[in-house]
């Protein structure tokens, strides 16, 4: 007890007095309670004689238990029912309904970002095949691969500008001859006039313009400056439309394949200039 | 062994394809299958140096490619009793009834035509090595 305590008086001493008298009564009641689970553990040992384990329940009991059980078991194994809740197997019913939703909700979502994931990367691994192009043939190559792999379109034609005869030439064609094809004068009033005004890509959204034999006409340009034309022609036999996901590889080509076209064309005519100090320098104040 | 429920047994695939950026596609589609090696091919002369150098559970082959295309390439895998119980995926872009029988003829387990659908390949892939599908 501490120093500090003032006797019954103040509020402490009280308490402490009250606790005292509180657990006293506690701990006669538990030796109440421990000698009457002793006195009846003796009366039932003493009416068990030597056949007596200590234990409390009767041999009989234990055994009525066990064979309840075993009939219970044989009853479940036979087919028969147990007796249950009703409203509680309607509750259960009612949240394996709402989890099988909620799962197939999930299923859903998780379907759609994968798709959704595969056409980024799909973007993404096309875009990386033009710029990594160093040459005229990998453009077409890629474009050829984009048209026939990604986009399932099958007849096909890439016509290039010639920008001082102001016409777009045929440069290959899919699916078709390509001896049909003839040059195309850029400003005339039908699509490729179109495609060139648009001053920029193609993009999602835009008018898609076409006409008898070619289901459109996509144009390639390199910011403002109109490099090629693709001219989409058939689809292939297990092919039936473009997707939303189509159009965005089409926007795609248009930008990345009109940069890609421009680059290998740049590159091919700056060949023979050396990289240069002076010429770098001039280029960054420029 | 992954204990994913999605995941197959450890395998390895091979991937046989000339353009390279739907080799690519068909490797981005199949590495989320957790288990699964892939290796690349580019042509049927590539993708049988592949296979003579290691062990594959599966084959997954373009048609139309030079040199050694994906037919003559499952020709000479079923030709070869190595690889006879290999199985082999076709993908291509030839839609066509005629060439989907002519590849199961020879022996491929399963045609998938371009442009592929990844969930499709996916399944058909998980099946096969699962062994719940032989293709078609």
């Amino acid at each position: 007890m501490s120093g500090q305590s003032g006797g019954q008086d103040n509020p402490r001493g009280r308490t402490e007095a009250h606790l005292a008298a509180f657990f006293g009564r506690g701990e006669a009641f538990a030796r109440q309670l421990i000698a009457e689970n002793e006195r009846l553990r003796q009366e039932v040992a003493d009416q068990r004689g030597d056949e007596s384990d200590g234990s409390i329940l009767p041999a009989s009991v234990v055994e009525d238990l066990v064979a309840r059980v075993s009939e219970l078991e044989n009853q479940l194994s036979g087919g028969a029912q147990l007796a249950v809740d009703p409203q509680s197997v309607r509750e259960i019913e009612e949240r394996y309904r709402t989890l099988e939703r909620e799962a197939k909700g999930l299923g859903e979502t998780i379907e759609r970002l994968e798709g959704e994931n595969y056409h980024l990367a799909t973007l993404y691994i096309i875009i990386q095949q033009f710029h990594a192009a160093k040459a005229l043939g990998d453009v077409l190559q890629t474009i050829t691969e984009v048209c026939l792999n990604f986009l399932g379109v099958g007849g096909f034609s890439l016509y290039m500008a010639d920008e001082e005869r102001q016409v777009v030439f045929p440069l290959i064609r899919e699916g078709a001859p390509y001896d049909e094809l003839e040059e195309r004068p850029i400003a005339d009033d039908g699509p490729i006039a179109a495609v060139a005004g648009l001053g920029r890509p193609w993009q999602g959204g835009d008018p898609v313009p076409h006409e008898f034999g070619v289901l459109m006409y996509l144009p390639l340009v390199s910011d403002e400056r109109l490099v090629g034309v693709v001219t989409l022609e058939s689809y292939l036999p297990q092919k039936s439309g473009l997707s939303d996901d189509d159009f965005a590889v089409l926007a795609m080509l248009s930008e990345h394949g009109g940069i890609a076209l421009e680059k290998v064309w740049i590159a091919a005519h700056a060949s023979s200039a050396p990289l240069t100090r002076r010429a770098l320098e001039s280029l960054l104040e420029a | 062994m992954s204990v994913d429920r999605d995941s197959v047994r450890q395998a390895t695939a091979l991937v046989v394809d000339d353009s390279p950026p739907m080799r690519k596609m068909i490797v981005f589609a199949l590495s989320r299958i957790p288990g699964l090696a892939l290796v690349e091919a580019d042509d049927g002369v590539d993708a049988l140096r592949k296979l003579a150098g290691a062990t594959f559970d599966l084959i997954i082959t373009d048609i139309n490619m030079p040199i050694l295309d994906g037919l003559k390439l499952v020709k000479r895998l079923r030709a070869d009793e190595r690889y006879q119980d290999v199985p082999i995926i076709i993908i291509t872009t030839e839609g066509a009834a005629e060439d989907r029988q002519r590849a199961l003829a020879l022996g491929a387990n399963a045609y998938i035509t371009k442009p592929i659908r990844a969930g499709e390949v996916i399944a058909l892939v998980r099946g096969i090595l699962s062994g719940e599908e032989r293709g078609a």
